[in-house]
C-alpha cells in the first residue's frame, strides 16, 4: 500500500481550498482526486483473500448480515438488481439464483482485481447466464436513469471518496417503487462494546491481516476507515438528503453493522 | 446477531445436502427451478420462501457448489401481496402439526378443505414440493461409501439390516425378558419394610444418644 499521503490533520489548516480538497482515508488525509487511487491499492492487495479474511475477521458473521440484507431485499424472480461495490459477489450469487432466468443482476465495482476473483469466484460455483459484470464507479454510475428495482451496496459506501454524489447516483438509476439497500460497519451502541471493537478492530484486525495477507496497512485502513464513516443517523439523513424515502436503519450486532433502507417514489 | 437468519441457513443447508446425496434431485428440482414456494408456518409466525434452482453445468462440467435452494425470510405477508401473487410462485400457511401432512400429494386437498392450510398461487408449485420431499432417493450405502470405502459401507449396511432383522425376530422375548429383569429389579429399590426397620433403628438410636445426653448433663450439675 502507497504510504504517499499527508498522515495528520494539522497540515490541512493552509488554505481553504485546500481543506476542500482533502478527505479522509482513514484517519488520513489525502487528496480528493487521490483517494480512489488509494482504495484501489487497498483492494488490489487483499483482492485474493478476500474471502477468507472476511471469515476469519467477522468469525463468519459477515454471512448472517448478508443474508438479512437480502431478506430485507423483498427480491423476486425476474427483477433487475444492482449488487454495487460488489467484490466477489456474495450478495450477487443468491439474487442471480432468485431472480432467475427473466431477472438480471449486474455486479459493478471500482476495482478490476475484486471483480476478477468475484467472476472465477462465481462461474465455478454454476453462476452464469443473468449475471452481468461492469466496473464503475459509485459517484458515476453507467446505468440509464430509473433502471433497477434494487440496489445494494455491502461494506463499500464508506471507501467512497464522494459519498452524497453516490447515494444520488443510485438515486438516479433506482426505478421509481425500488428499493437502496446500504450494508455497512457502524457505530456500536453501548461504550463497552465500543471499547472491545476497538481494541479487537486496531490491534488484532490488522495482525490477522499481515499474518494472511502479508499487508497489515490495509486492514488498520479497513479499521480507521469504519472509525470515520458517518454513523446511523447521519447516513439515514445524508439518504434522505438525496432524495430517498421511507428511510430507516436496522442495527445488528450492537451497532458494529447497520443496514440502512430507503426507497425512490 | 440476527437469530432468524441462523435459523434459514440451517434450513437451507439441510435441503441442499439432503438434495446433493439423492440420485434424482435433478429431475425432482427441474420442475421448481426459477419458482419460489413461501411456507408461513402459523405458531411461530415465520414465513420461509425457498427458491429453487438447478445447479448450472459450465463446458461439460457440473459447479463447484451443488445448490438447489436458497432459503430467505419473509416479513409476514399482507391480503394484498397473497391476492397478487405471481405465476411462478405459491404461498401456503400451515400448522407445525400439519408440516408431516404436506409430504403426501395425495393429503394437500384434505388439508385445504379441512383449513389446516391456507394457500394461494400455483397448486402445481404445491404438489411437486410435496413429491420433492417424498420421492427424494437417498442411498446410504452409497453414500457412506464415498467416505469409508465400498467394503465397510456394504459390510456396515448388511450388519445394520441383520441386527434390525435380528432385533424385530427377538422383539417378543426381549419384551418379556426386560419386562422380568423389572419385576427383579424391583426388591432392590427400598421396599416399605426395609424403610420401616430403617426408622426403628434411627429411633433406637435417638434413644441411645439422649440417654448419653441425659447423663453428661447430669455429670455437669454433680461437678458443678
Ligand atoms: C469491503 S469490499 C465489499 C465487497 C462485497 N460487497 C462484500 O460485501 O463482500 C468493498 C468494495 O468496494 C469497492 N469500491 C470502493 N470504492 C468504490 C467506488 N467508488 N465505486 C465502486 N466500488 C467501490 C472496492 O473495490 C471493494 O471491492
Amino acid at each position: 500500500m502507497s504510504s504517499d499521503v499527508t498522515s495528520s490533520p494539522s497540515n490541512i489548516h493552509e488554505s481553504t481550498t485546500a481543506e476542500k480538497d482533502l478527505i479522509d482515508f482513514g484517519y488520513k488525509q489525502v487528496n480528493k482526486s487521490e483517494k480512489v487511487d488509494f482504495v484501489a491499492n487497498v483492494f488490489h492487495s487483499v483482492a485474493a483473500k478476500y474471502d477468507v479474511m472476511n471469515d476469519l475477521m467477522s468469525f463468519g458473521i459477515h454471512r448472517l448480515w448478508k443474508r438479512y440484507t437480502i431478506d430485507c431485499s423483498g427480491v423476486k424472480a425476474g427483477q433487475r438488481v444492482l449488487d454495487l461495490a460488489g467484490g466477489t459477489g456474495d450478495l450477487a450469487a443468491k439474487f442471480s439464483r432468485i431472480v432467475g432466468k427473466t431477472g438480471q443482476v449486474i455486479l459493478a465495482d471500482i476495482n478490476h482485481s475484486m471483480l476478477t476473483v468475484g467472476k472465477e469466484k462465481l462461474v465455478n460455483k454454476g453462476i452464469v447466464g443473468n449475471l452481468h459484470y461492469v466496473q464503475a464507479n459509485a459517484e458515476e454510475l453507467p446505468f440509464p436513469d430509473n433502471h433497477f428495482d434494487l440496489i445494494t451496496i455491502a461494506f463499500g459506501l464508506r471507501n467512497v471518496t464522494d459519498k452524497s454524489k453516490a447515494l444520488a447516483s443510485m438515486f438516479r438509476v433506482l426505478k421509481p417503487g425500488g428499493r437502496l439497500l446500504v450494508l455497512e460497519f457502524s457505530k456500536p451502541t453501548t461504550d463497552a462494546l465500543s471499547k472491545l471493537y476497538d481494541a479487537y478492530s486496531f490491534h488484532v484486525l490488522p495482525k490477522m491481516g499481515e499474518l494472511v495477507t502479508q499487508d497489515g496497512d490495509s486492514y488498520q485502513y479497513l479499521a480507521e476507515s469504519i472509525r470515520m464513516h458517518p454513523e446511523q443517523t447521519v447516513l439515514e439523513s445524508m439518504m434522505k438528503d438525496v432524495g430517498f424515502e421511507q428511510t430507516s436503519f436496522t442495527n445488528m450486532t450492537g451497532g458494529i453493522v447497520a443496514l440502512h433502507r430507503g426507497y425512490k417514489f | 446477531m440476527p437469530a432468524l437468519q441462523v435459523v434459514s441457513s440451517i434450513v437451507e443447508l439441510a435441503i441442499n445436502t439432503a438434495l446433493g446425496l439423492a440420485r434424482n434431485s435433478d429431475e425432482l428440482v427441474r420442475a421448481l427451478s426459477g419458482k419460489c414456494c413461501t411456507l408461513h408456518i402459523q405458531e411461530v409466525d415465520i414465513t420461509l420462501s425457498l427458491h429453487f434452482s438447478l445447479p448450472q453445468k459450465i463446458d461439460g462440467k457440473t459447479s463447484s457448489e451443488k445448490r438447489y435452494v436458497d432459503v430467505t425470510i419473509d416479513d409476514p405477508w399482507t391480503e394484498a401481496q397473497k391476492q397478487t401473487i405471481l405465476d411462478n410462485h405459491a404461498y401456503v400457511s400451515i400448522s407445525i402439526n400439519a408440516l408431516p401432512e404436506l409430504k403426501k400429494t395425495s393429503q394437500l386437498t384434505r388439508l385445504i378443505k379441512l383449513g389446516k392450510l391456507d394457500f394461494y398461487g400455483d397448486l402445481y408449485l404445491i404438489q411437486k414440493l410435496s413429491a420433492l420431499f417424498d420421492e427424494l432417493d437417498i442411498d446410504l450405502a452409497e453414500v457412506l461409501s464415498q467416505y469409508i470405502g465400498d467394503v465397510p459401507a456394504h459390510w456396515l449396511f448388511t450388519f445394520a439390516g441383520s441386527t434390525k432383522d435380528k432385533l424385530t425376530k427377538h422383539r417378543e422375548s426381549i419384551m418379556q425378558a426386560l419386562s422380568d429383569a423389572a419385576l427383579e429389579e424391583k426388591p432392590i429399590a427400598v421396599r416399605p419394610i426395609m424403610l420401616m426397620n430403617f426408622i426403628d433403628e434411627v429411633k433406637i438410636l435417638q434413644a441411645g444418644a439422649d440417654r448419653v445426653a441425659a447423663r453428661i448433663e447430669k455429670l455437669e450439675k454433680d461437678v458443678n
